[in-house]
């Protein structure tokens, strides 16, 4: 500065400064109540970038983590149920072995018979398992059960012997209004007044049909009501897949579907083998018994497959989310080192600029002070 | 030898410019304070006359005139520095505004509630059953909705701020420019009739076209007769005889949306023409209002429009709880951050987001009955039992004959039968035993179409996924080359770059200044130790002048009592 320096311009100065060193004081202490390093994009556009990108990420993080929660809540209901699935046809497959050695008899059969009854239906169960309310087996339509049992069904159909006579369960109707086809009977349960099993009439279980034989008791009749309890199969899509977004860009799908554990609905699916063997003991053949154990064989290699496929999708999820928690780890610690305020920095400063200030109005009031006058 | 008489009379004007002397001392004093006042300075002279004896006699002093201290060089160094000041300081000012207005980093600005929204979309993907997920969904994207409209409508307000202020700047600048024109009459008619300076006024037309500047670029020169002449873009808004005031004009502006306002703009009232400053508060205004605001506007809009098209295309795509498909979650009329809308059939009813993807298959309730058509017209089912048995899935079709037992028939080309799956027709090729009139039945799985169950979130699932896809700003081949979240990042973060590129500006410019006023005090400024000092001095010279004229009084005394 040249030459004269006025009162008005120590004045100014001194003004300024005190402004100044006030704004920075001011800077720390709303850093310090705020916890927050940055207050707006402007104070570092670089940090703001970080901060909205690392905010997003550990949004996503967050919400990735939830979803697998959720899956792996999905798979344990699922991978309990394939368990108890095994040790059902597990069951079935060691009466069904007990039951073809030559040396039972009818009644020991018919014994096995209603024990066999019992697994299968518990099998049905098992295809109902529920999650949340939801049907887990079912693909994408989880308020319906893949299976159910339908017990004292009964249908009137015409007397033509020597004809295979589909049977219809007139109690259900499906989302069209029309009149399933009935399939997978139960052994043991089809019953026609007047007419006996074996002798006046033939029953196809799985491929829900009768053929009626040409007695005089058959001649008899013109039309016969026929009851039975059956396993029915819905007519919907189940094989909707139920995914599940683990990592950016990584969807699982943590469902099998009842066709995966059961096989494809149809004359060889698991419940069609169970009933197979049922067969065989219903009409105490123990050759139909020892042909059909294949079948319940095939039914475990299914489930086992099934509890396979969702035990990898369990382990996918565990490394996803292993990855995930030291990730979100990470981003989390980045995002305080962008966003928040170092405390013990913070106090540093916060006290250095209190001092600066302080000093600086302590020279301002000497300097203000004395002028000519005082001393004329 | 001089008289005493003459004598008395070096003392009475020793006396007379004390006086004066005194008096401009006071005037310094008493303007210490004065923005815009440069301290006066008296310029006197020794007085003498001819002398036969001694060549010069002294004939006491005399005031030549009252100066003004002021570097007048500096002065538009000054201007020109307050106009980029003052530009600069509104762009701060309304940058520091937007700023306020994105709420970032925070947990309640745009980003945050983007992330909600996003979330939303996966969490109704997990529970694509619940109702309940289906009005978070909605929820979450009303809030987004909702922080486009504030962000627009500050920004709206931001805008229409500027105009209202811009119309009292120019106010201001008709006021000074008068100003400047009252003074230059004044300081001519006082300068050229009675001659001599007219030092406050031409301190108060400084201070004018000081203040001037700050508002409008100008330039201005002073002619031989005192008048100052200002010209701003090169068009006279001062000439010597009066000032031309500027103008405030409306121009009506009419958006897309068939919505019109009206927009301020300056003219000058002499040539009735738009007039566009390049410097000062209003260019800054004009800038903040023309260039920065709506870059901003348009990239929030850019936003708005890429989030709402993006997730309407993938909506369209699935199947809500009533099993519609097609219908838009935005209201695609509605694609700007002021308008952005959920479309009203979307935010009334949860039950219409379209969270499953589609594509259910099924078969029909019981094998379908039929003949062999005759003549191997083909067997049409979508035709003859059902339209909607189309679109067959492949390898689906099980034909059997109505024979004890039944005969499984074998699809494929040489063997009994093809099928076209699309349209559902099934040709009997090669099926030669009791071709025309055979009874088979026909179990079949077809494409309903419609969702799936529902359980089925994959459509919300793929929305969600949106937001890692590259959906924003397309490069020159119209390829977009960024994520929302990213183009969101980036266009807060550049705004707050360009902010403190601003304000390191208006810092430095405001330090310039500050320097350049103490370079000018230092010249102009009123020191009052000086003052007081002369104060002393000038009452000593009072009081010897004084003693002066008593002792030659005296000496005058003696003479006439002889």
């Amino acid at each position: 500065m040249t030459g004269r320096i006025t009162f008005g311009m120590a004045a100014g100065d001194i003004q300024g400064g005190l402004y100044k060193n006030y704004g920075k004081l001011h800077d720390v202490m709303s850093q310090v109540s705020s916890q927050k390093r940055i207050q707006k994009p402007s104070d570092d556009s670089v940090g703001t970038w970080q901060a909205l990108r690392l905010r997003a990420g550990i949004a996503s993080n967050d919400q990735y983590q939830r979803n697998i929660s959720d899956g792996t809540g999905w798979l344990s209901v699922s991978d309990a149920s394939l368990n108890t699935g095994n040790d059902v046809i597990q069951g079935i497959r060691q009466l069904g072995m007990q039951a073809s050695n030559d040396t039972y008899g009818a009644m020991e059969r018919k014994g096995i018979q209603v024990e066999m009854r019992q697994l299968l239906e518990q099998l049905v169960t098992i295809s109902n398992t529920n999650y949340n309310g939801r049907y887990i087996f079912s693909g994408n339509q989880t308020q319906v059960p893949p299976y159910d049992v339908q017990m004292g069904a009964s249908s009137e159909v015409a007397v033509v012997p020597g004809q295979a006579v589909p049977l219809f369960d007139p109690r259900l109707s499906d989302s069209q209004g029309k009149i399933p086809a009935v399939s997978h009977m139960i052994p043991g349960s089809v019953g026609i007044s007047g007419l006996s099993e074996g002798v006046d009439f033939d029953v196809d279980y799985v491929g829900g049909s009768i053929v009626f034989r040409n007695t005089p008791a058959v001649q008899a009749q013109s039309s016969a009501q026929v009851g039975f309890d059956w396993i029915h199969r819905t007519d919907l899509d189940i094989s909707g897949k139920i995914e599940r977004e683990t990592q950016q860009g990584i969807v699982q799908a943590i469902n099998v579907s009842a066709d995966d554990v059961f096989g494809t609905p149809g004359d060889s699916d698991s419940f069609a083998s169970v009933i197979r063997l049922m067969e065989g003991l219903h009409r105490n053949d123990p050759h139909q018994l020892r042909n059909s154990i294949d079948g319940v064989d095939q039914a475990l290699m299914r489930l086992v497959h099934a509890q396979t496929l969702s035990g990898a999708v369990q382990n996918r999820m565990d490394n996803s989310e292993t990855s995930l928690r030291s990730s979100n780890l990470q981003l989390t610690t980045q995002q305080g080192l962008v966003e928040d305020v170092d405390l013990a920095q913070a106090a540093t400063d916060l006290s250095q600029r209190q001092q600066i200030y302080e000093a600086s109005l302590q020279v301002a009031a000497k300097i203000i002070q004395p002028t000519l006058m005082q001393f004329l | 030898m001089s008289s005493l008489l003459q004598t008395l009379g070096i003392g009475s004007r020793g006396l007379s410019t004390s006086e004066t002397s005194l008096s401009v001392t006071g005037q310094n004093i008493s303007n210490a304070n004065t923005e815009g006042y440069s301290r006066k300075r008296i310029e006197q002279t020794a007085q003498y006359k001819k002398d036969g004896a001694f060549g010069q006699v002294g004939y006491g002093v005399q005031v030549d005139e009252i100066t003004r201290m002021r570097d007048v060089l500096l002065d538009k160094t000054i201007a020109m520095n307050q106009s980029d000041l003052g530009m600069h300081t509104q762009i701060d000012e309304s940058m520091t505004r937007m700023e306020a207005l994105l709420t970032e980093p925070r947990d309640e600005g745009l980003g945050t509630a983007l992330s909600a929204f996003w979330s939303s979309w996966q969490d109704l993907a997990n529970n694509p059953e619940d109702v309940a997920a289906r009005q978070a969904v909605i929820n979450a994207s009303q809030a987004v909705v909702e922080k486009f409209h504030s962000i627009a409508g500050g920004i709206q307000t931001l805008r229409s701020d500027e105009d209202v202020l811009l119309e009292s700047k120019i106010k201001d600048v008709n006021k000074l420019l008068e100003r400047v024109s009252i003074d230059n009459k004044g300081i001519v008619a006082a300068e050229g009739i009675e001659g001599g300076k007219a030092n406050d006024s031409r301190d108060d037309r400084q201070q004018a076209l000081k203040e001037l500047s700050k508002l409008i670029d100008i330039d201005y020169t002073e002619d031989e007769k005192g008048y100052v002449t200002v010209t701003t873009g090169g068009q006279m808004i001062v000439t010597p005889s009066t000032s031309v005031p500027l103008t405030v004009e409306k121009n009506p502006v009419t958006l897309p949306d068939g919505s019109s306002f009206a927009i301020t703009s300056v003219g000058l009232s002499s040539t009735r023409q738009p007039l566009h400053p390049r410097s000062g508060e209003l260019a800054g205004i004009i800038e903040a209002r023309d260039n920065v605001i709506p870059a901003m506007q348009a990239k929030f809009d850019a936003l708005a429009n890429a989030l709402a098209q993006n997730v309407n295309a993938v909506h369209r795509q699935g199947f809500d709880a009533q099993g519609s498909t097609g219908t838009n979650f935005f209201d695609p009329t509605k694609v700007s951050a002021a308008t952005l809308a959920l479309l009203p059939e979307i935010s009334k009813n949860p039950l219409a987001v379209a969270v499953g993807e589609g594509g259910s298959t099924r078969s029909p309730a019981a094998p379908v009955q039929a003949t062999v058509p005759p003549g191997g017209t083909p067997l049409d089912l979508s035709q003859t039992f059902d339209p909607s048995y189309r679109n067959l899935l492949t390898g689906s079709v099980v034909i059997k004959t109505t024979d004890v037992p039944p005969v499984t028939l074998q699809e494929g080309a040489g063997k009994d039968y093809v099928v076209d799956p699309v349209t559902g027709r099934i040709s009997f090729t090669n099926y030669l035993a009791n071709p025309a009139g055979k009874g088979i039945t026909v179990d079949f799985r077809y494409n309903s179409g419609g969702s799936k169950g529902a359980g089925d979130g994959r459509n919300a699932l793929r929305i969600s996924q949106l937001k890692d896809q590259l959906l924003t700003n397309p490069d020159w081949q119209g390829t977009p080359t960024s994520t929302i979240t990213d183009s969101y990042a980036n266009m807060v973060s550049s705004f707050g770059a360009d902010h403190t590129t601003v304000s390191s500006r208006v810092g430095t410019l405001g330090s310039l200044d500050k320097f350049y006023g103490n370079q000018a005090q230092s010249v102009a400024g009123v020191n009052l130790d000086e003052e007081m000092t002369n104060l002393v001095k000038f009452q000593h010279s009072y009081q010897a002048s004084a003693k002066f004229i008593s002792t030659a009084s005296q000496m005058l005394d003696t003479l006439l009592n002889l």
